[in-house]
């Protein structure tokens, strides 16, 4: 059987109907039920917020340009890192993948016509933007200058954290019924034939994504209503003022907020894994390990929440345990960096741009994999601990990780989005600028941490001030990166190429629906023959125009055996 | 459009050049600057930092080898098996059982390992030997108290030197956290709780006043050491940085002796003033947290509740030790209660020092 090439020069046909087009008018957007137009919604949404913190996160470094003050006092710098890392994590990063390129895409590569409650998915929505309204109020509204971990009795002695802890609550409620929609999705809505093993392995990692939110996420919820009535009617549960524990908050807050950092991680490993394999045009090496890995990480994130807290005052017998728990975390993740390399042994390699995106995923995740190695360690860690070490080790797992994944993941399901091809030399270009930009800002930051330069410093000795301003020509470069990718998106939107079903030889079930999707996704329900990444089966069993039954294809860019 | 793979090159070589640009810097890091080698960690300054180091340098080294290993294996494959056409098929690996134990069962030993030496070492931190010279610390917004066994206080820490040191530590208003990186110990201050660190600096520092001493380079081995507070304290969290000054055994016997006389002139006020006043307070007229002391000896002052009251000395006394009693007007009731935090001695010489600010 042959694969019709499309030959140079060649534009492929538009798809006449699909989602995009299905409704028009402003109003069947924020009334949809379909999956992709919530995707979609979600997507520029989370890019906005990231826009406000990465706007928050230039002027952060734009005031440690200098020792002293550059450009605001120091009330205001509190503010805006506070404001910054608030946005980011809340705001931005938790939904980022999940709820953006996980609505879209979950359904389409289980064989799907939805999500299991669609009137629910928008729904979380709308409540993710009602926490959004209340953390603008409360950054407009002034005082929040806590950092993003509103630690007693500092939050309820001190500021006004009222508005800022609200939105952290209701946005906490449009993860938990997204995780728990994801759930349902996956174990009762796969097509015949999509048996958990022939899950692709972004859904591996939503999935054990969900079952985090449906299960820390309630506790963030308890706690941020127990600072909010302490605040308001001073309860006396952190302020030792009221016989309170302020220690006691750290363990409610962390007990959620560090398997946060697996919500936030977790679907970026995903999306990586069906980049690798794409790519490489090669199955992924231990498919098995790399799904066990996700739910193992998921289960033992539970239990090292105390590593946020070795010098806090618990005892050193549970520093000791959580510190022996949090080595057990690293295992599985080392195990998954071992697989994505061991993907491209024998592969067919193709430097596309998000291939670029997850090799740099590679290279940065796995500085900031190890580093935690390094802050695990007990006695070290006593050294490092709220210094710019941890700032720089965060930022390397969750923006050289999740938001470099993030990018990959949507340069290469774009054209499955919008049914445009995006420019290639524009998106190397921005994820050339990221790269180095990015390593400049933070690994400056490494040096400087274990130098001991503390975190949250509005001030600081002239020792640090060279790195510090190093570090601040690094973010110019960064946004510049950024910014760069950002018009590469929307240059596609108005000159890209059309693109076919599947322009990438991709061989999970969304490449075999039409770009962009029809409403319904598939025309027919698919039928599952194989595993996701069976390069050698996917050009005979499972071929098609989205009926999934191979019974003829649309003409792509793809290889034949011929 | 068919794509070009040609650009496998083009790839390997920015991650060559992200490595290099790494490599450049972790040169920069260590090289000689005046004679001093600038490392990873700053300068080992107590008994603790040995191990601490040690532990450092052996995850460091590990990490190295995993890196370039990784990044060696992407580099390769990425040149080795580039797309040569979009037609090219792949043949089917074989999962190696062996292969993949051995990247479960290595790692994991190579963790404990790491946890082990860590965890070891942190029981050393935390047991305090005997003979134990102790130091009592108390964290406000936003300065540190130290209070000798003599009873003398001090704003910096001077500790004696090759001699194990034990500090107590409590908070009078939120989280601190007592951190002295050239000492590799940290530990967080709390309200209502007393928690401690213990170290041992055997080598005494020179007199210098500041850190910032323009005759002091980033590689003068003994000048002071600096305390930061490293746990988010509000505004001034960055202006809790303070010496640490390490001092032989006869030198600290006569500081201490020197520590317990106030000096009640308004000299002595200015210091006082310097120490625990002007995070918050000014005496140049800039506003601050607080009202400015320019001008305000003598004046009449508007205060809630009470109206109007002059600047006498109870004023002063009273917003010192209970200023939530009279607070003035346009101002947050936001000062300490620096009841126990400051003599009397101290107050008598800061009404000295106001009275000098017309």
């Amino acid at each position: 059987m042959s694969v019709t090439m499309i030959e140079p020069g060649q534009t492929m046909p538009a798809i006449e109907h699909h989602y995009l087009n299905a409704e028009k008018g402003i109003k069947s957007w924020l009334t949809t039920v379909d999956h992709k137009r919530i995707g979609i919604m979600y997507l520029i949404s989370v890019v906005l917020f990231f826009a406000v913190g990465g706007l928050l996160a230039v002027f952060v470094r734009l005031e440690l340009l200098t020792p002293g003050r550059t450009i605001m006092d120091a009330a205001m710098y509190n503010r805006v890192f506070s404001a910054h890392g608030i946005v980011m994590v809340f705001l931005f990063i938790i939904p980022s993948i999940p709820a953006s390129l996980g609505n879209f895409l979950l359904p389409i590569m289980i064989g799907a016509k939805d999500v299991a409650f669609p009137r629910l998915n928008l729904a979380s929505f709308y409540i993710y933007w009602a926490g959004g309204i209340l953390g603008i109020i409360g950054m407009l509204s002034g005082a929040v200058d806590t950092g993003w971990t509103f630690y007693a009795p500092y939050s309820t002695t001190t500021t006004t954290v009222v508005w800022m802890t609200l939105a952290v609550f209701v946005a906490g409620f449009s993860s938990i019924l997204t995780g728990l929609n994801f759930v349902v999705t996956i174990h009762k809505m796969r097509a015949p034939g999509m048996t958990w093993t022939r899950l692709p392995l972004f859904l591996w990692g939503i999935y054990a994504t969900a079952i985090i939110q449906v299960l820390a996420t309630p506790v963030i919820g308890i706690t941020m209503l127990l600072l909010m009535m302490e605040k308001l009617i001073g309860i006396g549960i952190f302020d030792p003022k009221l016989g309170g524990d302020p220690v006691l908050y750290q363990h409610f807050f962390w007990f959620y907020s560090h398997p946060a950092v697996y919500i936030m991680i977790l679907p970026a490993m995903g999306v990586i894994s069906e980049l690798m394999a794409t790519f490489s045009r090669q199955k992924i090496f231990g498919y098995k390990a790399i799904a066990l890995s996700s739910m193992a990480i998921a289960l033992v994130s539970f239990l090292v929440w105390g590593h946020h807290m070795f010098v806090a005052g618990q005892s050193e017998v549970a520093a000791i345990i959580f510190s022996a728990i949090t080595y057990l975390v690293g295992v599985p993740t080392g195990i998954k960096v071992i697989s994505w390399v061991g993907t491209m042994y024998k592969g067919s390699i193709s430097l596309r741009a998000p291939m670029i995106y997850a090799q740099m995923f590679l290279f940065l995740f796995t500085i900031g994999g190890l580093t935690g190695i390094m802050l695990g360690s007990l006695n070290v860690d006593v050294h490092l601990h709220d210094t710019y070490y941890v700032v720089a080790h965060f930022h390397y797992v969750m923006m050289g990780g999740t938001v470099i994944a993030f990018l990959g993941g949507l340069h290469y399901w774009w054209p499955k989005m919008t049914g445009k091809m995006y420019n290639e030399s524009l998106a190397k270009w921005a994820a050339g600028l990221i790269f180095i930009g990015f390593n400049v800002t933070f690994f400056t930051q490494f040096i400087l941490g274990s130098q001991g330069m503390p975190r949250r410093y509005y001030d600081y000795v002239p020792e640090y001030a060279s790195l510090h301003a190093f570090s601040t020509y690094g973010s110019w470069i960064l946004g510049l990166g950024l910014l760069v990718a950002f018009i590469c998106f929307i240059h596609s939107l108005i000159k890209g190429e059309q693109v076919g079903a599947d322009p990438w030889g991709g061989t999970t079930l969304e490449w075999l629906t039409t770009s962009p999707p029809d409403a319904h996704n598939f025309k027919r329900v698919p039928l599952v023959t194989r595993n996701p990444y069976d390069y050698d089966a996917a050009y005979d069993d499972l071929l098609g125009d989205g009926m999934g039954d191979g019974a003829s294809r649309t003409p792509v860019v793809s290889p034949s055996r011929s | 459009m068919t794509p070009k793979h040609n650009n496998n090159r083009t790839m390997i070589g920015v991650l060559a050049a992200g490595i290099l640009a790494i490599i450049y810097m972790i040169y920069v890091m260590v090289a000689p600057q005046g004679g001093h080698i600038q490392g990873w960690t700053p300068r080992a300054s107590s008994t603790l930092a040995e191990g601490t180091d040690w532990v450092f340098n052996f995850i460091n080294y590990w990490n190295y080898l995993f890196f370039i290993g990784v990044v060696a294996a992407m580099g390769y494959f990425i040149y080795k098996y580039q797309r040569k056409s979009d037609s090219d098929r792949t043949e089917k690996v074989k999962d190696s059982i062996a292969f993949e134990m051995f990247w479960v069962i290595f790692p994991t030993l190579l963790v404990m390992v790491v946890f082990v030496l860590g965890a070891r070492d942190y029981m050393g931190q935390r047991v305090t030997p005997k003979n134990v010279y102790e130091i009592q610390a108390t964290a406000f917004q936003w300065g540190w108290t130290f209070t000798y066994p003599n009873g003398g206080t001090s704003d910096s820490l001077v500790v004696p030197a090759n001699q194990p040191v034990r500090m107590v530590m409590t908070s009078n208003d939120v989280l601190h956290s007592f951190y002295i990186p050239d000492f590799r110990v940290k530990q967080d201050v709390i309200p209502n709780r007393f928690t401690y660190v213990w170290f041992n600096a055997p080598k005494p520092t020179l007199k210098y006043n500041r850190p910032n001493d323009s005759t002091l380079t980033v590689s003068s081995l003994d000048r002071k050491h600096i305390l930061h507070c490293t746990e988010y304290c509000g505004t001034s969290h960055s202006g809790m940085d303070r010496n640490v000054q390490v001092m032989a055994y006869n030198d600290f016997e006569t500081w201490l002796e020197e520590l317990t006389k106030v000096d009640e002139s308004a000299e002595g006020g200015k210091k006082v003033f310097e120490s625990k006043c002007q995070s918050c307070h000014s005496a140049d007229g800039t506003p601050g947290i607080g009202p400015t002391w320019k001008g305000l000896w003598g004046s009449n002052r508007s205060v809630s509740p009470g109206g109007a009251v002059p600047a006498d000395e109870n004023y002063i006394r009273e917003s010192i030790l209970n200023p939530g009693a009279k607070v003035a007007n346009g101002f947050p009731n936001a000062m300490t209660n620096f009841t126990g935090l400051i003599k009397d001695g101290e107050i008598k010489a800061i009404i000295e020092y106001m009275k000098t600010l017309k």
